[in-house]
């Protein structure tokens, strides 16, 4: 392998660990071709230009300070695959 | 006489109002022909119980006189949308068993409004591609499927290549455009990111609109890419979907990014049409594209097409860089929404509502968590999600965030910038919706994936823009297949965007 | 109802004592990273209620549980409460503040991501001034404060093999204020915290409870050689939820790395969790991987622009901030400047303090407060903040007013303190019950100190011979015979009396 494979297969590696997937065979040619092509965006003249982050860059509109939501555990818990004495239950985390 | 259920949903309601047409054998009705077509795979979850008991409180409040505004009209909605009670899957393995406890805001205040519920509508997995095949129900198919090669007569038209052939109806929206198509109900709701209404309408002949980003809440639908994501509608009609759109619209508190109703200007009778057309070697490349033009010329007159053409090769000034338009904005769109993505979906990590894993290995590589967490999503998501999150998380990590995302960001930012002057000297832009007419579901398993991106190549600037925009059938290819006519409006112009499409629906009399 | 002293006694040993407490020619540079909880009746993003100890899972919405489509709403007050604590710590608000997602997978953190901010925070700058040990003030820099969202909590020993998640405090809104790495021990790491919570206190931002979780610190601990002027590689260590374990954590990490460091070891940057039984830190497994958090503009959240007028309006709705209260105790009742500091740095015991001097002279009860009780609420490391149920300000004045009246002498009024934090009744009776009621009359008095004299003919001889000494003694002797109970002035009166009398 190249040492840009290797550097993608680390890549690949890492962000696979990042967003808790695991990667098959084929995904190493796929992610290489999306990453070249997202490269792309390199070249587009974008000097003296804000990011944009969503449409809507109006003032937040603030919401009041009451109680008005939760409290619905029967519901909150109703699809869990697992839950004891209200909690919802996973295999041991180890710290 | 045309069927209750094939009248428009305007003239449903008066039918219900006057008392002619009874709710319930309207639902029935609309629940029998979803049974019929089972074989176009539209629906995930058929609403049967939930649905004639919504429609038997219909027939009474009408009786009453209490009739609302949506009372007794047969609705799907795609599976993106939260419905209390109903199984809501995203088209995924991952909430396969997922039923919410709440509705999406949009849903509540159409059923406030008396609208019936008939089920949920099959999808691309979260709502990522352009074909309707990676649901885990499989894939949707075009009701127009057994009508490709043929004309009005039934007589084989020239060019039979999609004869015979199961074609997709798009993507992500399919199964939703289909229960519309197909005359099982007469308006569904879909979700439109980078163009997952507008395309599938296209394919199937539809309207299909989104509206400015924000006039809708986004509270209750799964997300996607958040400030791309919006509600929208399919209908047979452009009257018809307005319809049910404008009781959709409005500012919610739970949802930040919605804003107030009404922020429309008054709308001038005499619109100006800028056409928006890619280079000329894109349009030699796709045939749809030329017979796209040919219809524009017929309509317009080619003169007046001419005078009013946005293209890259034709119209240059130094403030609008259409190059944009075509490059960079794809990418910009891919970015952005995979970034968005990957961090949306990372609450789906079998704890607490999803699917979750139960295999455990012997040699313990990963935590115990981790390894549940891990194997959860791996299995939960099919792989498009999957590498879609791989890209997102790609385009947000230390090294290519500020080079690769923050890069997109200002793209988008050009491309508002783009927009608006353009809308300083038009009032409406039209455009073609897709490169080509509905492909067949064989070929759409064979693209690659970039191939299915490049689906998106004329709806994502939309999108990023976040300005309203809809998809309605104009002319047809050789096959006899539908080819999409797209009207894009300044933002919050939903009202000029319905005077325009109404206006341009008249005079094209597309008939299916 | 009120509890006793005894119940609220914590069975570790005092304090330790202050300085000098690392080998020679090394210090600790300390940075604290503070996360208090904002008093609000909702949470940060959603409307779910706060309060604490509920049970698990019952303050809980679809939004802080990220079910499908679920979308944050900012709270108005949490934004409120955070900008008046920006005033306070005089730092620089942010007019235009951005949330952020930091993404990371744990499975109290719902969303898979915690909603904070990083590149526009609401606050940067700011400081805060902390009285060390030789009376001088020592300002504290402050680097930033921002917004975020709290995590649920895992319980790892309440399920054999599993963890548990409760996700009551997913979503309460924090305020994280990071200093600047000036602290240079662990008192001054202690009177840091104690100083902030103070003011978090007196501007009803945070109630600073430690125990039950409003407030806690993340310490940054590093070490150099006395006149180094590069930093040391830091260590961070995590949760700790009371000022005693801040000082030991970080006094024991400052050890742990001059210990590597001397033996040529290098310190690897860690995170470490204190452990409270043993009194050491250890490194954090979870930790060990290097996190790309990949934060990016929260799309679901517009900008969050503050408003001059709004600013305003805070300034002048500012409550007294500790400093200017001990200011005003200082002026208003004449007292001393290292009182009024002690006194005025909590406002139970400003409170406390104004009960007393309504009733007895203000320099009394100063005195009393600080070299008394003060003195007795350290040894048993009790804050004052619980006073009023050890000790409520009016038996204090009655106990002071007994001794004003000299129904009891002062020595007694110590005896008297003690036995009164221990149990709830009334001065009178304890005095009546503990025969502590101080001898004054003359009648009583004069036989028994006749007594005395003539008891002890020798001294008697030797200080009308001249020796004046020896009257201290007979004082002494006095005391002893009523038992600590004679009043003073007229014991001294009665004993100059009979001892000038000759007869």
């Amino acid at each position: 392998m190249s040492e840009d494979e290797i550097s993608q297969k680390e890549q690949l590696a890492r962000l696979a660990r990042l967003a808790r997937l695991r990667v098959g065979t084929g995904d190493s040619a796929d992610f290489a071709a999306m990453a070249a092509w997202f490269e792309k965006i390199k070249t587009i003249d974008t000097q003296g230009i804000e990011p944009m982050t969503n449409p809507r860059e109006e003032n937040a509109r603030l919401r009041e300070d009451r109680v008005d939501d939760g409290d619905v555990r029967d519901a909150l818990l109703a699809n869990a695959p697992e839950t004891q004495h209200g909690f919802f239950v996973v295999p041991k985390v180890i710290e | 006489m045309t069927h209750p259920c094939d009248l428009s949903l305007v003239e449903m309601s008066e039918r219900l109002a006057c008392g002619d047409l009874c709710p319930v054998a309207l639902t029935e009705e609309a629940l029998r022909r979803a049974e019929e077509n089972k074989h176009l795979n539209a629906f995930v979850t058929l609403n049967k119980e939930g649905a004639l008991e919504q429609a038997e409180q219909s027939r009474k409040l009408i009786k009453e006189g209490k009739m609302r505004a949506l009372e007794g009209i047969p609705l799907a909605y795609k599976d993106m949308f939260c419905t209390k009670g109903l199984r809501t899957t995203a088209g995924s393995r991952m909430l396969e068993n997922f039923v919410p406890p709440y509705s999406a805001h949009v849903v509540k205040l159409l059923e406030g409004e008396g609208a019936i519920c008939i089920g949920k509508c099959n999808q691309d997995e979260f709502a990522m591609g352009s074909a309707s095949i990676t649901g885990f129900g499989g894939a949707v198919v075009n009701p127009l499927s057994d009508q490709a090669g043929k004309d009005q007569t039934g007589k084989d038209q020239a060019g039979k290549d999609k004869a015979g052939k199961q074609l997709s109806a798009g993507g992500s929206s399919g199964g939703s455009a289909a229960a519309v198509a197909a005359g099982i109900v007469p308006a569904a709701l879909g979700t439109d990111t980078g163009g997952s209404v507008r395309q599938p309408a296209a394919f199937t002949g539809c309207v299909g609109v989104k509206p400015t980003y924000g006039r809708c809440s986004r509270f209750g639908i799964v997300a996607y890419a958040s400030s791309l994501d919006q509600a929208g509608v399919f209908a047979r009609s452009v009257q018809d979907a307005f319809a049910v759109l404008h009781h959709m619209m409005g500012y919610d508190e739970r949802d930040m990014t919605s804003v107030d109703s009404y922020r429309g200007e008054k709308v001038n009778p005499d619109m100006n049409f800028g056409i928006l057309l890619p280079s000329l070697d894109v349009v030699e490349k796709y045939p749809a594209i030329s017979e796209w033009l040919k219809g524009m010329e017929m309509l317009l007159g080619k003169k007046s097409v001419e005078k009013n053409m946005i293209a890259g090769e034709r119209y240059k000034t130094k403030d609008v860089n259409l190059q944009n338009l075509e490059s960079g904005a794809l990418e910009a769109y891919y970015i952005i929404a995979t970034a968005e993505a990957s961090s949306n979906l990372a609450r789906y990590d079998g704890v607490r509502y999803t699917h979750r894993s139960t295999h455990r290995s012997t040699a313990l590589k990963e935590n115990n968590i981790d390894e549940l967490i891990s194997g959860s999503r791996s299995e939960g998501f099919g792989s498009e999600v999957r590498r879609r999150i791989l890209m997102g998380t790609h385009v947000l990590s230390s090294g290519y965030y500020d080079a690769i995302y923050v890069q997109a960001q200002k793209m988008r930012r050009i491309l508002k910038g783009i927009f608006e002057k353009m809308f300083e000297t038009y009032d409406i832009i039209l455009s073609p919706v897709t490169p080509t007419t509905a492909f067949t579901l064989e070929e759409a398993k064979n693209f690659s994936p970039q191939a299915m991106y490049l689906q998106d190549f004329f709806t994502v600037q939309a999108s990023l823009a976040g300005l309203p925009c809809l998809s309605m059938p104009f002319v047809k290819d050789a096959n006899g297949l539908p080819i999409g006519l797209q009207l894009i409006a300044p933002a919050f112009q939903e009202e000029r965007l319905l005077a325009a499409a109404s206006h341009v629906e008249k005079i094209i009399g597309y008939k299916p | 109802m009120t509890s006793s002293l005894s119940s609220s006694l914590s069975s570790s040993s005092p304090s330790s004592p202050a300085a000098s407490m690392l080998p020679d020619g090394w210090e600790m540079v300390v940075g604290l990273e503070v996360h208090a909880q904002i008093t609000s009746s909702s949470k940060l993003f959603s409307g779910a209620a706060t309060a604490f100890d509920a049970e698990p899972n019952r303050q809980v919405s679809f939004i802080d549980a990220a079910m499908p489509g679920m979308l944050p709403s900012l709270n108005k007050r949490c934004v409120e409460k955070a900008l008046l604590t920006a005033i306070a710590l005089e730092g620089e608000v942010n007019r235009h503040s951005v949330f952020e997602r930091k993404n990371y997978f744990y499975p109290d953190l719902p969303q898979g991501y915690q909603i904070s901010q990083l590149k526009h925070p609401l606050m940067q700058g700011g400081e805060i001034a902390i009285a060390l040990e030789d009376g001088s003030t020592k300002k504290i820099a402050i680097e930033r404060m921002h917004m975020e969202q709290d995590a649920g909590k895992s319980l790892h020993d309440m399920i054999l093999g599993k963890t548990a998640i409760d996700l009551n405090r997913s979503g309460v809104a924090l305020m994280e204020i990071v200093s600047k790495p000036e602290l240079a021990s662990p008192q001054e790491a202690s009177a840091y915290v104690a100083k902030l919570r103070s003011i978090l206190r007196a501007i009803d931002t945070c109630d600073g409870n430690m125990q039950e979780g409003s407030l806690r610190v993340d310490a940054n601990v590093s070490v150099r050689k006395k006149d180094d002027p590069k930093l040391g590689t830091r260590c961070e260590i995590k949760n700790l939820n009371s000022l005693r374990f801040l000082r030991q954590a970080v006094l024991f990490e400052a050890k742990r790395q001059i210990t590597l460091l001397e033996q040529r070891e290098p310190v690897l940057q860690q995170t470490r969790l204190f452990d409270t039984a043993t009194g050491t830190t250890r490194n954090m497994r979870s930790k060990e991987e290097a996190h790309d958090y990949r934060y990016f503009p929260d799309p679901d959240i517009p900008p969050l622009v503050i408003e001059e007028e709004q600013l305003e309006g805070l300034r002048a709705a500012l409550p007294e901030l500790p400093d200017a209260r001990c200011a005003r105790l200082q002026r208003d009742y004449g007292i001393s400047a290292s009182e009024s500091s002690l006194l005025g740095e909590n406002a139970t015991s400003a409170a406390y303090f104004s009960t007393l001097a309504a009733s007895v002279p203000a320099k009394t009860a100063a005195n009393w407060m600080t070299s008394e009780l003060f003195a007795r609420l350290k040894t048993h490391e009790v804050e004052i903040d619980t006073i009023a149920s050890i000790l409520p300000a009016e038996r204090a004045v009655k106990m002071l007013l007994l001794v004003e009246k000299g129904t009891i002498s002062a020595r007694a009024a110590k005896t008297l303190l003690d036995r009164m934090l221990e149990n709830d009744k009334e001065p009178a009776a304890l005095v009546e019950e503990m025969g502590l009621q101080q001898m004054g009359d003359e009648k009583t008095l004069l036989p028994l100190l006749q007594a005395l004299l003539d008891e002890n003919p020798k001294q008697r001889d030797a200080y009308r011979g001249g020796k004046q000494a020896v009257f201290g003694w007979f004082v002494g002797q006095a005391m002893q015979r009523t038992r600590g109970r004679g009043d003073p002035k007229v014991v001294n009166a009665l004993l100059q009396r009979l001892l000038d009398n000759e007869g």
